[in-house]
């Protein structure tokens, strides 16, 4: 019994140790580390986002670390994420809805979530289909660009928004969002900037 | 151990049930209980399907709604096609959230305008957009939802209907498709698309816009499969009865989201998609300066494929192309 209730906190301290995954924030979200503090893990924006976007967010699980478990993730597999060129443009019900300013008001043309991750070997287009579904649905003019029936990702303007990945009809897909070179609020002398 | 379970009957329940999880997974890898979404269905073209001489119009000028009157006009008339009592089915092009690449709320104005004249039991405006867009945000930012509700007619999100049939093809890789029940429920279907460039399928005019009543999935195995010969394979069943081309403003160089707009100031309709496919397509390229615009058109694969299908004509001594002018 007693060995029992110390496992509890032997096992929690082990878990907490394992590396945590970083994740694609909703818009506006202040850097991580701040980011961890301010957030509640209270779910609002989450379910703002169902109601009210396309429901593309969902809180981390374990397996994206410990310290991370309830706080919002962009998961483009559920839906793009429709803050820039989409229907919460200039709305954004996640960073309204937001309690403790973990998520901060942002422009429209600030926004940048991340970027997609390509793997060519399982892209259809390399393998010699007839597929360009990226390209077709990317709505920042030149982040995908066609070469030889090939796409082209160019990182620096993709806002990872998360449509190509959403649409991309490879079977596992080709693309995986990631947050490389994501826009974050930084505390600074001057309160929060960008 | 009184009144519990005793070891040996607890290990022969858990046996007990992962055979009876084992047999249920097997069954459904197998499909025994989904047999109500695998009922697959045949539908019949109607009207004329094999036009010895496939007529398109092809109307110039700055008044939409005279020219797409003109344009119907000028290839039968909507009566030949739009019996009283029957139930219609329009298709526009509204896979995007940008004015620029979908159909025209004017142009689609005007079709319906035309098609409540003839009387019909029902009039349905149905689309499900490009997979990553939202069908009923496109249908507001566009306009599209304005001018279709307010002319009293039902617009469908087709993303939001749960009913998806399966219909046998007769093409050559589509044994058969999954589209929304409610393109196969119509008697008439009239394909509307804007002329636009296509990354994939080279241009998307009345047979590549016909992907707007399959489901998502669908729509990605198109890709999967060989996007032009699926194009042609899904018109084998869903050929639009009539289409009608808005080249008002035209996308070309690259597309179908994005692309070099051109003025087009012009309306196309035919019967036969294949045809109208060819002869619309030969204007885009025209309009790119193209140097054998209709050597281009005619090489076109989903064009060229839907020929070879027997879904219409595509030999241009065959298509008599009426030109008008309406000023």
């Amino acid at each position: 019994m007693v060995l029992g209730l110390l496992f509890i906190p032997l096992a929690g301290s082990f878990l907490s140790m394992l590396p945590s995954r970083r994740v694609v924030r909703p818009p506006g979200a202040v850097d991580e580390k701040l980011f961890l503090e301010l957030c509640t893990r209270c779910g609002i924006c989450v379910d703002a986002c169902s109601s009210e976007g396309r429901g593309t967010l969902e809180p981390c699980g374990i397996l994206d670390g410990v310290s991370m478990m309830g706080t919002p993730k962009v998961n483009p597999l559920r839906a793009p994420c429709e803050a820039r060129y989409g229907i919460c443009e200039g709305r954004l019900p996640c960073v309204k809805s937001c309690p403790t300013g973990a998520l901060r008001w942002i422009e429209p043309e600030e926004i940048k979530l991340g970027s997609v991750s390509w793997s060519p070997g399982r892209c259809i287009a390399v393998l010699g289909g007839e597929c360009l579904v990226c390209a077709e649905v990317c709505p920042v003019p030149g982040a995908i660009t066609p070469r030889n029936g090939i796409p082209v990702f160019h990182s620096n303007r993709c806002v990872g928004c998360g449509r190509c990945v959403y649409a991309c009809p490879a079977d596992p897909k080709a693309l995986i969002l990631m947050p490389e070179g994501e826009r974050r609020h930084h505390w600074g002398r001057a309160g929060f900037s960008r | 151990m009184s009144g519990g379970i005793s070891r040996r009957r607890f290990v022969k329940l858990l046996g007990g049930a992962a055979a009876a999880i084992g047999l249920a997974s097997l069954g459904y890898s197998l499909g025994w209980f989904s047999a109500g979404e695998r009922a697959v269905l045949e539908r019949s073209i109607s009207g004329e399907s094999n036009l010895e001489r496939p007529l398109v119009s092809l109307v110039k000028g700055r008044d939409v709604n005279a020219m797409v009157r003109r344009a119907i006009k000028a290839i039968g008339g909507i009566e030949a096609l739009v019996s009283p009592g029957s139930r219609i089915l329009i298709k526009p092009n509204v896979g995007f959230n940008r004015p620029e690449a979908v159909t025209s709320p004017e142009v689609l104005r005007a079709v319906i305008e035309v098609i409540k004249d003839a009387d019909p039991k029902e009039i349905i405006v149905a689309e499900s957009a490009v997979r990553g867009y939202n069908t009923s945000n496109n249908f507001g930012v566009t306009g599209i939802a304005d001018v279709v509700r307010g002319l009293g007619i039902r617009l469908v999100d087709l993303d939001k209907s749960s009913e998806i049939v399966k219909v046998k093809t007769s093409g050559k890789l589509l044994g058969e498709v999954s589209v929304f029940k409610l393109a196969c429920d119509a008697d008439v279907i009239i394909s509307v698309p804007r002329l636009k460039r296509h990354s994939q399928a080279i241009v998307t005019i009345s047979m590549k816009n016909m992907m707007g009543i399959l489901p998502s999935d669908q729509k990605g195995m198109f890709h999967v499969l060989g996007l032009q010969q699926c194009i042609a394979d899904l018109n084998t069943v869903f050929r639009p009865d009539l289409a009608i081309v808005d080249a008002t403003e035209v996308m070309t160089v690259s597309g179908p989201g994005m692309g070099r707009m051109v003025p087009g100031e012009a309306i196309l309709a035919s019967r036969d998609p294949v045809a109208l496919d060819l002869i619309a397509a030969e204007y885009l390229f025209r309009l790119e300066g193209n140097e054998n615009p209709l050597e281009t058109a005619l090489n076109v694969p989903h064009i060229k494929l839907a020929a070879e299908l027997g879904i219409g004509i595509n030999d241009p001594s065959r298509i008599r192309v009426v030109e008008e002018r309406v000023s």
